[in-house]
């Protein structure tokens, strides 16, 4: 042993004593442990949270479809139209709107095989005082209108060599605001049956005494007086009583 | 404390004084030396659970002489006496020894306390501070010239 070992032994004489230092050795490595337990989860779960956020942000970037946006400079799509979805809610059909004016729309239709299905003119008018909607056979008689809520309406069929029409004019007393919906089918097809309107009788009425059809035109819209803009029905709203 | 825990607490028991003992002799302050043993032990302790390397005994000194600053800080130390020296010895003696050791540089110091307290051999002194055998040897050789020149006395044999 040389002298410097010597003097640090000696140095080293006053030593306290140990204590409880084991103990705390093990405390501490606990806590540590936990403590790299924790940094550990933390990690992972900023790393899943990244991954998360970049896997978004490459799909809103790749697929803007996807995510629910329109892709940019792609026009918007067409705004909903009830009354077509009325129409092909009834009918099973694809309806298509056409430009028409104000207090009438119109509609072609095509079924679920592709065969064109005629027109749909669709017009609304005001009533408040009551309406006489005539019989076929006595253009001068009130027919009995039936009742669907609180709407009442009139059905008209007509049918020519090879094509039919479904008429209904629809009326709701509360407001008076009434609504025609003529469907006609194809005509020149030398065929009844590829004349079939897109409506059958049941489903004109349907969809003419559906609350939402009446709701779809605005307070003023009316075809009251304009015969030459609106729609030609094959029974005419009669002047309001 | 588990069953497992049994190797890790006779390693922790018989190394714990020892590396206290080193620690001390490089701060000159046993609570300081306690703490900083502490901390190294339960992370040898911790990685130990994890099997993380195959020489305990060597990681567990270099960390203790990681843990203190390699560069030199100008800063007084002040060494107090025990009230009462056990053993007869001259306390003024301890506290020299302790104030020059402060003196030299925090490598040369370990290398000091490692060859000559702990009794390590020149290749595990330099595996445990990162250095060459030669550096550790010329560390050593102006480490008891510097200590010599502080105490006035040879230190070494």
């Amino acid at each position: 042993m040389t002298a410097l070992d010597e003097r640090l032994a000696r140095a080293l004489e006053d030593e306290p004593p140990l204590g409880d230092a084991v103990e705390a050795v093990f405390h501490r490595a606990g806590q540590l442990r936990r403590r790299r337990i924790r940094a550990l989860l933390l990690a992972g779960l900023i790393a899943v949270v990244l991954v998360a956020a970049l896997g978004y942000g490459l799909i809103s970037v790749l697929l803007p479809a996807a995510a629910g946006e329109p892709a940019p400079g792609r026009p918007p799509g067409p705004a909903v139209d009830p009354v077509a979805v009325v129409l092909a809610e009834v009918a099973d059909l694809t309806v298509v709107r056409h430009p028409a004016g104000a207090g009438w729309r119109q509609y072609t239709a095509v079924d679920r095989a592709g065969n064109p299905r005629g027109v749909i003119e669709v017009a609304v008018y005001a009533a408040p005082g009551g309406l006489c909607l005539p019989v076929l056979a006595d253009r001068k008689a009130c027919a009995l209108a039936e009742a669907a809520g609180d709407i009442e309406y009139v059905r008209y069929r007509f049918d020519e060599v090879d094509a039919q029409v479904n008429e209904v004019i629809a009326r709701r007393p509360r407001d008076g605001r009434t609504v025609a919906v003529m469907a006609s089918g194809e005509r020149g097809t030398g065929d009844a049956e590829a004349g079939r309107p897109a409506l059958t009788g049941s489903q004109t009425a349907a969809a003419a005494t559906d609350p939402r059809v009446l709701d779809a035109f605005g307070a003023t819209e009316s075809c009251n007086d304009k015969p030459s803009i609106c729609p030609a029905l094959r029974v005419e709203v009669p002047a309001a009583g | 404390m588990g069953d497992d825990d049994t190797g890790l607490l006779d390693f922790v028991a018989t190394r714990y004084p020892q590396l206290r003992r080193s620690a001390f002799l490089m701060c000159g302050d046993w609570a300081a030396a306690g703490e900083v043993v502490r901390e190294v032990l339960a992370r040898v302790v911790a990685d130990l659970r994890r099997d993380e390397f195959e020489d305990p005994g060597g990681f567990a000194y270099a960390e203790l002489m990681a843990a203190f600053p390699l560069k030199h800080k100008r800063r007084e130390h002040v060494f107090v006496a025990p009230p009462e020296a056990p053993g007869g010895h001259d306390p003024t003696e301890t506290i020299l020894l302790l104030d020059a050791l402060q003196k030299l540089a925090p490598r040369c110091r370990a290398v000091l306390v490692l060859r000559h307290w702990d009794g390590l051999p020149v290749t595990e002194v330099a595996d445990v501070l990162n250095l060459t055998d030669e550096r550790v040897e010329a560390y050593d050789a102006a480490g008891c010239r510097a200590l010599e020149s502080l105490l006035g006395d040879p230190v070494s044999s």
